[in-house]
């Protein structure tokens, strides 16, 4: 009976191994870092040092003087806890948040829409390209999109992603595109969140609740890499942001198509610097 | 008299469709037809959230229903509150706002204790804030707000929230100020919920 017992042990303990082994991704805990997975980024604790900056940048975005609404940025910069070919690789992670307002002025209100919210890295001399995500090789639009950045993205463009090496991510859906690429010439890299929303005259109800939905707040996520032969990190990043306005008689806005006029829109930009000695 | 009759039915029921599909109706429809989103964000620093908002120097046309109040000083006495979130502005736009170092002191303290979310909107002081530890970085000339604020659960610095181009693009309207103000108050509560 014994030995009945230890074989059906070692069968279940060699199967479980077996199972593990063909599983790797179901038992392998990262310690993950906590205020990067706030952030909305997924970084393993052991193999990064991570630094967020203690500064906020607001653009506001307004249409002839009337505000439509503001944009945040939050970034911090990833580096690799070993050296990677005698370098320092570094990932600069970037949220940025577009924020549409409803606003009255006198009997009329301003709906801000979203319409693009950009923003770009040049890399300085001495740091070498070496990846960047989301990237802008198609997919196919799913309600529930998850794609190879290794995580999940929301109907909102919110998600999560591994660092994004070879990854494949672009992702379009009723409502935003997102354009990715990196520019050899320039050695820039630039991330383009594009929404379209509804302007035709004729609007159904689903038409209306696109507009609806580019009327909410949108985070907006990229990542950068680099090696750097300087333990100093330094960088800039250009944000632009445009959203169109609609103007309406109430306060929450139905969405009507035709009350999104081209051209009926407002543009800002900023350019921010950030400086790490590690 | 008949094809009369036929031809209005005929375009009534044209207009039907045209007149779903348009909303056109949804003119008249006001919803509540009141509140803003800067009239949402007054009602929750007055109601929701127990909020004293100082402020000292030069006026701001914030809208009537917030609830503020000016001192003319500052001391412990000035700035004790028993609400949960307190904010100061210091407001010199104009440069007409004076302060002296004491007063200085205090108000870095409460902030370096993250007991006071400070805003000091102007130019003229800013190096005398830098000289006195507020700030080490350097700021940008566009830039007419400093804040120094209690958010994401560590001290963090907003640029951006009035700058030149906002003056620019509003004509200096300071009632947009206010309404800016208000909203980075709630952006800040909102991070650290």
């Amino acid at each position: 009976m014994n030995k009945i017992i230890k074989k059906g042990l070692i069968f279940v303990f060699i199967f479980l191994l077996g199972f593990m082994w063909l599983n790797p991704d179901l038992y392998v805990q990262a310690d993950q870092d906590q205020i990067a997975a706030d952030y909305g980024f997924y970084l393993d604790d052991d193999y990064f040092d991570t630094n967020w900056f203690d500064s906020v940048t607001v653009i506001n975005v307004y249409m002839s003087g009337k505000f439509l609404g503001s944009a945040t940025e939050k970034v911090g910069i990833a580096r690799r806890n070993i050296l990677v070919n005698n370098k320092f690789r570094d990932t600069v992670l970037i949220r940025f948040q577009l924020e549409p307002a409803d606003t009255k002025y006198g009997s009329s209100y301003y709906h801000g829409i979203n319409k693009e919210g950009s923003m770009s890295l040049t890399i300085a001399s001495g740091q070498t390209y070496v990846n960047y995500a989301p990237d802008s090789s198609p997919v196919i639009y799913s309600d529930t999109v998850s794609f190879s950045l290794g995580g999940t993205v929301n109907n909102k463009g919110e998600f999560g992603g591994t660092l994004g090496i070879g990854a494949s991510t672009s992702y379009t859906t009723d409502g935003f595109t997102i354009l990715s690429k990196m520019s050899n010439v320039n050695k820039t890299y630039t991330t383009r969140y594009l929404y379209q929303p509804n302007r035709d005259f004729f609007g159904s109800e689903a038409k209306r609740a696109r507009n609806r939905f580019l009327n909410t707040t949108h985070k907006e996520f990229a990542m950068y890499q680099y090696d750097a032969s300087s333990e100093y990190s330094q960088i800039t990043v250009n944000y632009n942001v445009i959203m169109w306005g609609a103007i309406s008689g109430s306060e929450i806005w139905g969405g009507r198509t035709w009350e999104v006029v081209l051209n009926n829109q407002g543009q800002a930009s900023s350019s921010v610097t950030y400086t790490k000695n590690w | 008299m008949k094809k009369w009759i036929i031809g209005i039915v005929l375009a009534i029921i044209i207009m039907i469709p045209i007149a779903y599909f348009t909303n056109i109706f949804d003119i008249f429809n006001k919803d509540d037809g009141t509140l803003d989103d800067y009239d949402k964000n007054i009602i929750i620093l007055n109601e929701n959230i127990s909020t004293d908002i100082i402020l000292y120097g030069e006026m701001i046309p914030f809208r009537s229903e917030l609830e503020f109040r000016e001192v003319h000083n500052i001391s412990s006495n000035t700035l004790n509150t028993t609400a949960d979130y307190q904010i100061l502005i210091l407001s010199d736009l104009n440069g007409g706002m004076s302060i002296t170092n004491e007063e200085l002191l205090i108000i870095k303290e409460k902030v370096f204790e993250n007991q006071l979310d400070f805003y000091y909107l102007g130019t003229k002081e800013l190096s005398r804030l830098q000289e006195m530890g507020f700030f080490t970085t350097d700021r940008q000339e566009t830039e007419l707000c400093l804040a120094i604020v209690y958010s994401e659960n560590e001290l963090m610095y907003y640029n951006g929230i009035w700058t030149s181009s906002d003056v620019q693009a509003t004509n200096d309207d300071r009632a947009t100020l206010g309404m800016l103000l208000v909203r980075q108050f709630i952006r800040v509560l909102k991070t650290n919920q």
